[in-house]
């Protein structure tokens, strides 16, 4: 009987062996001496999401071992065996977890066992294989304090071997007399404090949690019961019709995650070998929406927040899926980017595309639910893929002037899509716009914009048209020449006076009659308003930046008054004889368009405030008086 | 409720926003409701919350009235206000101000030494005003001032106010880059990406740094697969233009057309009138190349592209000759180069001009 006692070690040594000569220039050699109770902290707190992973882990040994043997025995039907010996209470309670897979040789067993952070399934082709980091086994230490592993390769002349390590980084081998059956047994005690992860309960739900789906039987012996745990998932199912399998799939989605979804999309996607379902969200979402996925990788559940599975714009949907061809990453939060998940990414957004197009045809009214309440995500991928952009775009949802619409009932009405590009436009001018009956859509929902832009494009007649605000009451009815000349002066003084201000006077004939004046600016009117009202209080240095900055917007800024001519008090204004006190008139009306507007005033427009009123004021009394003196 | 409540929750409803234009707008409207019913507490803040905003969507002259207006409010009353986000910001405004050809080399001087003032003021390390000097100085190819402020940051000390070491590190990679010290470059990027620093706005950054250097040392295979990892982090972000700019020079390179079309597309659509001359100069300086390699690589003469409208070279037909369209590319971008070698006082945006039609073009 051969034993010996050695230490765990770490696998960081890469550099080739020293020769004598050149140890003797360096001085000696010594290895990183690491703790493995630290190690095993670190990597608990760190690297595993909880004690429970130990089970994950271990699931995952056996299961490469098994892959491995059936790489050789094609024909073997191995099976994972797990069993919880429970106690009295006088010792704790054991796991043992027994497969017949590949089994270790005892040069294995040193290199792979022993040695943290190598991997039997590294430098091979590892797409068959699960594990890959080669600290599996190190996470049976967080629940134990010795982890006893007998072993047999189904090599040749290979002796069954009895691996015994202890958290102190200390471990022990010998080769068995007894000579078992090919394959692996773990021995797992519970270590005081933990026994909570021993419990029969806690140990059949971990393994179903992760292992469910493996596909090889996977049992669980607690005394005389025994549990086979594994579970096919829908997605490998035939079904006999396409509603059987959309009520199995919905049922599989509310044993998952409690909710009853909307609808469910197939998905394969040949790239990663990934297959799965996509859960329609039964409520809407916003853009910024990380839609955590449930992801297998070879159907052992890998991460239940992966994020990156999906193209951006599919954010309705909450996947479960297992890949066979994708790199997880260290963390296990999901996929390691790389052109594979780039082309399933697209595969995958192809699916449930295709999907929405077949439902468009076969089942509108699913898929007017869908688009009740997922709008943004299906506008999202019209901006990116023309051919759906041609078939969804006239069923989608726009706000306009006149309420919400799809753009099928705008166009229906309006020859031209003409549109404003930010919600502070549209506001400026939806109400007035309505009172005209002119229909505007406010583009400045996140991907309206694009839209719209792109209508030209896909259907050649149709034409857009952005608005600039400031220009729209151009539209409204033009007065005739000769009540032109009755408000000549109006519009002489009102330029002149709002001048300083950079505003434009126009009039018009508009409704609602009783509105005295409208008051629109564009975008770089708005932001050299901004600019000036903080150039009132910055110092030097800031002021010349903020000029600097507005150099450009100068010439592009636009303002204007608009009077309306239907209003009895601009009628009145414009037959007024007396010059000072129409400026002062018009002043105020500038002043309270922009309060009006909720527009805060600069410093000079607050003067203007003050002292129009007081000026009024003024006026008003001085005719009081002279009319008094006059009786 | 009063006015002022109701503004509260105004705010508070823009805060929780997702990043992106619509919380912009909404924060806009809040500072105009705040300002108008003259609640100046409540304009500071959401001030402070559109700089944020402002930035992360590639508006930085928004930023900077935003923060010029809170830095001024802040002198009137400093006790009443945070001094760390002021200084904070400022960092974040005078690294941006130099993308702006109309500010001057002086105003960006006068900038730079009001920093020193009040980080000397409220008793902060002078780390992150040697950095910003070094960053701005490299950024307006004044290699020499950028080189000795280099040394002046890596003396100084380290305290609250100083950038992230992501951050610090990610400048490095640009500091080496901009002198074509390109293996010191990829050493240090390859601490970030490959060391897992990070930030909000490392390693995306990163990545946009190493396109030049990774061209030029023709590492084109390892070039692709950064771009692989990078790609979606970068695509439709308006505060990363420079970067998306860099991978579509990559794109032109590998000649990539249907991945570039898009990128060219969904890009133009935010640059073209953005008031950054930096974004603008970086991503023209790129459609040129890659247009002129779709020119050389097609058979047809036109091709159907998406230009938004308000462009002088739009087309209602939407049909492009790619040729045509890259002089006009190049003459946009030769313009902003000559404003910028103006203020810099120097030849450097001309160099970067050549060099991206030299790198993407280059035979490998």
């Amino acid at each position: 009987m051969l034993s010996m006692e050695s230490s765990l070690t770490i696998a960081v040594v890469r550099e080739p062996p020293l020769s004598p000569s050149q140890e003797y220039n360096m001085g000696s050699e010594h290895h990183f001496q690491v703790d493995l109770r630290g190690m095993i902290d670190l990597l608990s707190d760190h690297l595993y999401s909880g004690p429970q992973v130990y089970i994950r882990e271990l699931l995952q040994n056996s299961v490469d071992a098994v892959t491995a043997r059936k790489k050789i025995e094609p024909d073997y039907s191995a099976s994972i065996r797990l069993e919880v010996i429970e106690t009295d209470g006088s010792s704790p309670p054991t796991l043992v977890m027994t497969d017949d897979g590949i089994g270790l040789t005892e040069e294995e067993v040193h290199q792979f066992l022993s040695t943290i952070g190598k991997s039997t399934k590294r430098g091979i082709d590892r797409s068959d294989f699960i594990g890959q980091f080669g600290i599996g086994l190190l996470s049976a230490f967080v629940v134990c304090e010795q982890v006893v592993v007998i072993t047999r390769s189904v090599k040749p002349d290979s002796p069954s071997i009895e691996w015994k390590a202890r958290n102190d980084g200390t471990y022990t081998v010998r080769i068995l007399e007894h000579q078992g059956e090919p394959g692996t047994q773990v021995y797992l005690r519970c270590k005081p404090g933990c026994h909570e992860f021993f419990e029969p309960e806690f140990i059949v739900n971990t393994a179903k949690h992760f292992g469910a789906h493996l596909p090889i039987p996977i049992t669980i012996s607690v005394g005389e019961d025994r549990t086979l745990i594994n579970d096919t998932p829908p997605w490998r199912y035939e079904f006999a019709s396409e509603q059987m399998q959309l009520e199995r799939f919905l049922q599989y989605g509310e044993d998952v995650f409690g909710v009853r979804f909307l609808d469910a999309i197939p998905l394969s996607a040949p790239s990663g070998g990934v297959e799965g379902i996509a859960f329609v969200m039964p409520h809407s979402s916003s853009t910024a929406t990380r839609r955590k996925h449930r992801v297998y990788l070879k159907n052992m559940l890998l991460s239940e927040d992966a994020d990156n599975l999906l193209p951006d714009w599919a954010f309705f949907v909450k996947c479960v899926v297992n890949a066979k061809d994708l790199r997880p990453t260290a963390a296990r939060e999901g996929f390691y980017e790389d052109q594979y998940l780039d082309a399933t990414r697209d595969e995958l957004g192809g699916c449930i595309r295709q999907y929405l197009v077949r439902l468009a045809n076969e089942h509108r009214d699913r898929l007017n639910r869908i688009i009740d309440l997922h709008h943004l995500p299906i506008k999202g991928l019209a901006v990116e893929d023309d051919e759906f952009y041609e078939m969804f775009v006239n069923w989608l949802p726009f706000e306009t002037s006149l309420g919400t619409m799809t753009l099928e009932e705008y166009r229906q009405n309006n020859e031209v899509v003409r549109y404003v590009s930010s919600r502070d436009q549209f506001r400026q001018v939806s109400s007035v716009a309505a009172a005209q009956d002119i229909c505007l859509i406010n583009g400045g929902y996140v991907y309206d914009d694009e839209l719209l832009q792109k209508l030209p494009l896909v259907f050649p007649n149709q034409q857009i048209e952005k608005i600039d605000v400031s220009e729209l009451t151009q539209e409204f009815t033009d007065i005739t020449l000769e009540e032109r000349e009755e408000v000549f002066d109006l519009i002489q003084v009102g330029n002149l006076v709002l001048q300083p201000y950079q505003c434009s006077v126009d009039v018009r004939k508009y409704e609602p009659a009783n509105l005295p004046t409208l008051y629109t600016i564009n975008e770089a009117g708005t932001f050299m308003r901004s600019i000036d009202q903080t150039k009132d209080m910055a110092n030097d240095l800031w002021s010349g930046v903020l000029d600097s900055i507005s150099e450009s917007q100068v010439s592009i800024a636009n303002a204007q008054l608009c009077l309306n001519y239907h209003n009895p008090l601009v009628r009145r204004l414009a037959g007024l004889k007396d010059r000072e006190l129409l400026r002062r008139a018009l002043e105020m009306l500038y002043v309270q368009a922009l309060l009006l507007g909720h527009y805060p005033l600069k410093a000079a427009e607050m003067k203007l405030l003050s002292s129009g009123l007081l000026g009024l004021i003024e006026q008003a009394v001085d005719k009081q008086q002279e009319e008094e003196s006059d009786e | 409720m009063s006015d002022s409540d109701s503004l509260q929750e105004m705010i508070w409803e823009a805060q929780d926003l997702p990043k992106g234009l619509e919380k912009m707008a909404a924060l806009e409207e809040a500072i105009r409701i705040a300002d108008s019913i003259k609640d100046i507490e409540a304009g500071y803040h959401a001030r402070i919350e559109l700089i944020v905003s402002a930035t992360d969507n590639g508006f930085k002259e928004k930023a900077m009235v935003a923060f010029a207006w809170c830095l001024s409010t802040f002198d009137k009353n400093p006790d009443q206000y945070d001094c760390f986000d002021i200084l904070w910001y400022f960092k974040w405004i005078l690294d941006g101000s130099t993308e702006f050809t109309s500010i001057s080399r002086e105003r960006i001087i006068g900038l730079q030494d009001e920093m020193e003032q009040r980080l000397n003021h409220f008793e902060f390390s002078l780390r992150p005003i040697h950095y910003l000097r070094m960053d701005t100085f490299n950024a307006m190819g004044d290699f020499e001032e950028a080189e000795r402020w280099f040394k002046e940051w890596k003396k100084a000390k380290r305290d609250s106010i100083a950038d992230c070491r992501a951050c610090e590190k990610n400048s490095e990679v640009y500091f080496f880059a901009a002198q074509k010290k390109d293996a010191k470059a990829l050493k240090l990027a390859s601490l970030i990406i490959d060391g897992k620093m990070s930030c909000s706005s490392v390693p995306q950054t990163t990545y946009g740094g190493i396109v030049r250097p990774l061209l030029r040392l023709g590492k084109i295979e390892e070039a692709t697969k950064r771009h692989e990892e990078c790609f979606r982090m970068l695509s439709g972000k308006r505060d990363l233009i420079g970067p998306v700019s860099e991978h579509l020079l990559l794109l032109a390179h590998t000649k990539n057309k249907t991945k570039g079309i898009r990128l060219y597309e969904k890009t133009l659509a935010m640059v073209h009138d953005s008031l950054n001359d930096d974004d603008r100069f970086r991503f023209y300086a790129a459609c040129w190349p890659f247009l002129e390699m779709l020119a050389n690589n097609t058979k047809r003469s036109t091709r159907k592209l998406r230009l938004p409208s308000s462009l002088p070279c739009y087309r209602e037909d939407a049909k492009y000759d790619p040729m045509e369209l890259s002089h006009w590319f190049y003459n946009q971008a030769n313009d902003l180069a000559q404003r910028f070698n103006q203020r810099n006082g120097n030849q450097y945006y001309s160099e970067i001009l050549q060099e991206s039609h030299e790198l993407a073009l280059a035979k490998d």
